[in-house]
């Protein structure tokens, strides 16, 4: 698992590297704020310890920084200062730190840490992989849905429950449509005017048998 | 390394340097010459701060300076920083410089008894 560590004090610096890769970390180092903000957009690191007073860019800047632009990706991020008053504190968790430790770092303090930010680490991957594979399944679904059997002759449409409906009823059933019944100009020709001609033929047949009786 | 780590001054406690070399006296050399050579960079930054009355600055190299003081056991050192600290950078108030050659006589000590470590060590 990657780790970055930004602190602008080298002998915390070289002491948390020794100390990470003893605990079975990978580590990266920044001397200051910008510096570790870009090697956490190039790097991903899975944990960041970060100190608080730091040049060009402090420490709670840098982690509302990465809070507002890494939102899907999370990091687990323990601030690691010499600052250790209460309001301090309360400030640095406030700008979106996991974890709070103060200096000087204690090795035991610092792996226990690191290993409750492991398992967070570890539970936020099940969980996106978890959230990606309900999403393929709903977009599958999605597909499923968008087949509907219709029947190839009478255009009637077989619903969930495998009875056939009007395509109409159907669409009204499933969606906030409804319908109004109407006759296009191309039906009208075709399917309307014969039967109105018939039927006025049959009328004109019939007034003509009665003026003759 | 025992006989190294063996006695505690009221400048730097050998058995905070003893658990953060994490038992390797190569790696506690290795602490030794950073701490000797970036703390004297940073005492004469501060000096130089003072100087110019940069206070802000003169807060924030001592903060860092309180860091690396804590990390190697070098109490007194840690609380004169902290004392600069809080006072430039937290109270937004300017210092004597009573308070810095205070600083700077620390540093000379806790710089000579890190070396006569790092000597122990090294041999």
């Amino acid at each position: 698992m990657k780790v970055l560590v930004a602190d602008d004090d080298r002998v915390t610096l070289v002491t948390l590297e020794k100390l990470l890769l003893k605990f079975g970390f990978q580590c990266l180092t920044a001397t200051n704020g910008s510096e570790a903000l870009r090697l956490f957009m190039d790097e991903k690191p899975q944990i960041l310890i970060t100190d608080w007073v730091m040049p060009q860019l402090d420490g709670p800047t840098m982690v509302k920084t990465i809070r507002a632009f890494a939102e899907n990706d999370y990091t687990y991020i323990i601030m690691l200062t010499s600052l250790h008053d209460r309001d301090d504190m309360l400030n640095g968790l406030l700008s979106g730190v996991d974890e709070f430790l103060v200096k000087p770092v204690d090795p035991e303090q610092l792996r226990a840490r690191l290993r409750v930010g492991k398992r967070i680490m570890s539970l936020q991957d099940q969980l996106a992989k978890r959230v990606a594979e309900l999403e393929e399944q709903r977009t599958q679904v999605r597909m499923l849905q968008g087949f509907l059997p219709i029947c190839a002759y009478c255009k009637k449409i077989r619903d969930d429950e495998n009875l056939w409906s009007q395509i109409e009823e159907y669409i009204s059933d499933h969606q906030d449509v409804q319908f109004s019944h109407s006759i296009c100009p191309e039906c009208f020709e075709t399917k309307v005017k014969p039967m109105q001609d018939a039927f006025y033929q049959k009328q004109g047949a019939s007034q003509a048998a009665l003026a003759h009786s | 390394m025992e006989n190294a780590m063996a006695e505690n001054s009221p400048h730097v406690s050998r058995g905070r340097l003893e658990e953060i070399g994490l038992g390797d006296p190569s790696f506690t050399v290795e602490l030794i010459d950073i701490m000797l050579s970036d703390g004297q960079l940073r005492v004469s930054k501060l000096r130089d701060a003072f100087d110019a009355a940069s206070f802000e600055d003169v807060g924030r190299i001592a903060h860092s300076l309180k860091g690396a003081a804590l990390n190697i056991g070098a109490g007194k050192l840690a609380e004169l920083c902290s004392e600069i600290d809080k006072t430039v950078r937290k109270l937004n108030e300017t210092i004597e410089a009573q308070r810095v050659e205070a600083l700077e006589a620390e540093f000379r000590v806790v710089a000579s008894e890190l070396s006569s470590i790092r000597s122990e060590l090294a041999s």
